[in-house]
């Protein structure tokens, strides 16, 4: 065993109070608005980025109703459903998903779960998070301006997403990628803070491979993040270039109602090595943290130590890095070499590997586990069976030769809905459930919470599981109305219909998750401090909700990991990361 | 996008480097106390000087991103055709200048010489203005010859003008760093600082040299080329 005795000269540095590097609010507006504490900046995080979530919702109602009952709705047009579909998808993927995750629990838990007072550079955090609402206000004006929001698609393609033609040419699109641009700004802020407090601020004893796996997600996916997110910087600046000062980045040679523009020698090609240079490894800043997430639901909720731990962290390791030899599978129709799609076609299905493993392992640390069916619990369930649904489907498109006809169909769409939408939503909804009464000191309703599971998880299946029969009967994605198109048969309209209905039930489930949030803060049962009986360090702190600076006068010491449950000897079936005595091995060699 | 994986490829490496030492194969359910074998702070780096090291990391970056652009977007045979304004090269002097005034100053707070350091950091300040006024001049310069739908005059503006913003960011750093180090009791509490702003500074001047030798003609032109088409 590589450890020496606590108290041994020389050994640990000092855990009580460094007030020096402590920063204290002064007023209410300095506690609570320009706060710089992490735990307030996190909920700052996720209210906007619910919030704005709320508007995707909404959006995504809209796109069913025209999907499923065309015609309907007067209101929505070819334009107007080229604008939802493309807001739909930004918001949800960089301005939902991506800050909740990183922003959100990252902001509460980092400092938290490693032991330590705040994140390194409080400042600069408090920034981030304006600069982040900053680039929410941004794209929210993009509804109000002349034209509407940009209808480009999320992926924002050039040549069409600058040309008149597309909704929201006019400002919508500058406004967009101002957007984008303010929300990476702000973001890096936020992201040098996560990698840096992982590295440097690590309360005593809390070595890498004590960390929990929630903080190996979240830290890797912030490493990706500042390293994706410059390539969508850089093509997000080049095409406000293109469309403000005519120069010519991404824009070919370009005949627009007959008149040659001044455009020319441009690459829309080049934006899409850009575009999926980031947009990639977006998918894993969304996913490693799940992962991370779901595995620490997993064990604390089965009352079993995780399988594989070591694994685990080297398989968010190496997904993290293969993540950026991946990119162009998504342009297997843009016409690369064809030795390019088959390098690119074995890194994606190598990454199926470490990814596979953790699967595995989520699985067999449920085995003959104490599983308790509590909320959390179920939803990290639901995200194992959705991850891998998505995930397979994964593997086809992957394959080059089935991805081709497969591109631009709803299967794709059902594919990533399910592997990036579905599943890592279902895991920011069980990491609510089960950090909610530490942020809050409550617990949230257990019915209305059942009746958010049954509906969402179900419902999400509902939606999504026909939509990849829909893709394979060559149902094209993006079109406003599919009606007059030869191959596609009657069944599919009424399979429309019942999507839609679906989709407004589950999303009408989230408003009552949304009402369990509010409700539960004011009426919700008391937790106290550890209702869950986990032995993760933000469980343990001496006040819950946890007081500024967490810890009171002493930070803790780490003795242990964070998965020591049913450790056989022990006064109860979990030992918390701080509290010294008997190890595993130990316990295990005395009985 | 090879020289992009290229820096990719040496980022990992550091990674991977500073991730051997981490104990990784170690069996943390077997062992328990306070373990000692690794310091708390495995960083041998003050916090301050890591945080700019991965902002830098992330800088780097996306200005490798925009070399890859460059490559990828302008045609190989009218790489480096721009005509070349002379007030580059003189820029280029100014921003070293910058950069060794800055090791002086910290050097001299160091020492605990105050009027040395301040020296230095006016110094770079002046410099570095003389810099960004500079490549104003030759954005004008390229403008009399060049139209914005000629790529890589197109190219030259954006990696400039990025390049200038990010100086310009340092600029206001320096700016606080030098007022605290007139004000300081004692001026080698300001080194640190210092130190961060000759880190910084060095880190833009690579940046630029590298900017510099895809755009234009130079002796280390050819090192750039062959990286790009690795």
């Amino acid at each position: 065993m590589a450890d020496a005795q606590f108290g041994a000269a020389g050994a640990l540095p000092r855990a009580d109070l460094d007030d020096v590097e402590l920063y204290h609010p002064h007023s209410w507006l300095t506690k609570y608005v320009f706060s710089q504490d992490a735990k307030i900046i996190a909920v700052q995080y996720s209210c906007t980025a619910l919030a704005i979530g709320l508007v995707a919702l909404v959006l995504s109602w809209l796109v069913r109703l025209q999907l499923g009952f065309p015609g309907v709705a007067s209101f929505i047009g070819p334009k107007e459903y080229y604008q939802f579909i493309t807001m739909h998808g930004m918001i949800m993927v960089i301005y939902l998903l991506t800050a909740l995750f990183l922003g959100g629990f990252g902001n509460y838990l980092i400092p938290l779960m490693l032991g330590a007072r705040d994140m390194v550079f409080p400042y600069v955090n408090m920034l981030s998070y304006w600069i982040y609402l900053l680039a929410v206000l941004v794209l929210v004006a993009s509804f109000f301006v002349p034209g509407g929001p940009t209808g480009a698609g999320w992926t924002l393609y050039p040549p069409q997403a600058i040309l008149a033609g597309t909704p929201g040419q006019e400002w919508g699109i500058v406004l967009m990628l101002v957007s984008l641009i303010l929300f990476i700004i702000g973001f890096t802020m936020g992201g040098v803070n996560y990698v840096v407090t992982v590295l440097q601020a690590r309360a005593p004893g809390m070595t890498l491979m004590r960390m929990p796996l929630t903080i190996w997600g979240i830290f890797t996916a912030t490493v990706l993040a500042l390293l994706a997110f410059p390539a969508l910087f850089v093509g997000a600046v080049m095409m406000l270039l293109d469309r403000l000062l005519g120069t010519s980045f991404f824009m070919p040679a370009i005949v627009e109602a007959g008149q040659r523009l001044a455009y020319g020698g441009g690459s829309p090609i080049l934006f899409q090595h850009l575009f999926w240079f980031f947009g990639h490894p977006e998918v894993y800043i969304v996913a490693l943290p799940a992962f991370g997430i779901v595995s620490d639901l997993i064990s604390t909720h089965a009352r079993k130590n995780i399988f594989g731990y070591r694994m685990m962290v080297w398989a968010i390791v190496a997904i993290g890095a293969l993540s950026f030899v991946v990119w162009a599978h998504h342009m297997y129709v843009s016409g690369m070499n064809p030795y390019f799609g088959f390098f690119f076609a074995t890194t994606t299905l190598v990454i199926a590997i470490p990814t596979a493993i953790k699967v595995y392992n989520w699985v067999l640390t449920l085995w003959r586990g104490d599983i308790h069916l509590t909320l959390p619990m179920l939803f990290a369930l639901a995200f194992i069976v959705t991850f891998l649904n998505g995930g397979l489907t994964g593997l086809f498109l992957g394959n080059v030769v089935v991805d081709v006809p497969l591109s631009d169909t709803l299967f794709v769409v059902a594919h990533f809905h399910m592997v990036m939408g579905v599943a890592p939503i279902l895991v920011i909804f069980g990491g609510l459930y089960h950090w909610y009464p530490k942020v809050t000191g409550r617990m949230l309703d257990e019915r209305l919470g059942q009746l958010h599971f049954w509906a969402t998880f179900l419902g999400a299946y509902a939606i999504f599981f026909p939509m990849h029969y829909l893709g394979l009967m060559g149902v094209p994605r993006r079109y406003f109305d599919i009606e007059g198109l030869g191959f596609v048969t009657p069944s599919v309209a009424t399979l429309n219909a019942f999507i839609s209905i679906v989709a407004f039930l589950v999303g009408a489930a989230q408003i009552v998750f949304l009402v369990n949030l509010a409700r539960s803060r004011t009426h919700g049962a008391p937790a106290g401090g550890n209702p869950w009986r986990a032995t993760t360090l933000e469980w343990q702190t001496p006040e819950t909700p946890p007081a500024h600076g967490n810890w009171g006068r002493t930070l803790p010491v780490v003795y242990r990991w964070p998965y020591d449950y049913s450790v056989p000897g022990a006064d109860r079936d979990f030992v918390p990361q701080n509290q010294p005595g008997l190890t595993r091995a130990e316990a295990g060699a005395a009985s | 996008m090879s020289l992009v994986l290229l820096y990719l490829a040496a980022l990992g490496l550091v990674a991977a480097r500073w991730l051997s030492r981490q104990r990784l194969a170690s069996k943390p359910w077997l062992e328990a106390g306070p373990t000692l074998a690794l310091s708390p702070r495995p960083v041998a780096m003050p916090t301050a000087r890591l945080g700019l090291a991965v902002f830098l990391a992330a800088v780097g970056l996306l200005f490798m991103l925009l070399v890859a652009a460059y490559t990828m977007r302008v045609p190989p045979e009218i790489w480096r055709r721009l005509p070349d304004p002379r007030i580059v090269w003189l820029t280029t002097g100014l921003l070293i200048v910058a950069s060794l005034a800055l090791h002086g100053a910290k050097g001299a707070a160091a020492h605990g010489e105050r009027d040395g350091a301040l020296l230095g950091l006016t110094g770079a300040a002046i410099a570095t203005l003389g810099f960004i006024a500079g490549q104003v001049l030759a954005w004008r310069q390229l403008a009399d010859t060049a139209s914005v739908s000629d790529a890589a005059a197109a190219f030259f503006i954006l990696m400039t003008a990025l390049h200038a913003l990010h100086l310009g960011g340092g600029f206001v750093a320096l700016g606080i760093v030098t007022a605290r180090s007139a004000r300081a009791g004692a001026v080698e509490d300001a080194q640190p600082a210092i130190g961060l702003c000759a880190l910084y500074w060095d880190a833009l001047l690579a940046i630029w040299l590298v900017l510099f030798g895809i755009l234009f003609r130079t002796p280390w032109t050819g090192w750039i080329e062959a990286l790009c088409r690795t």
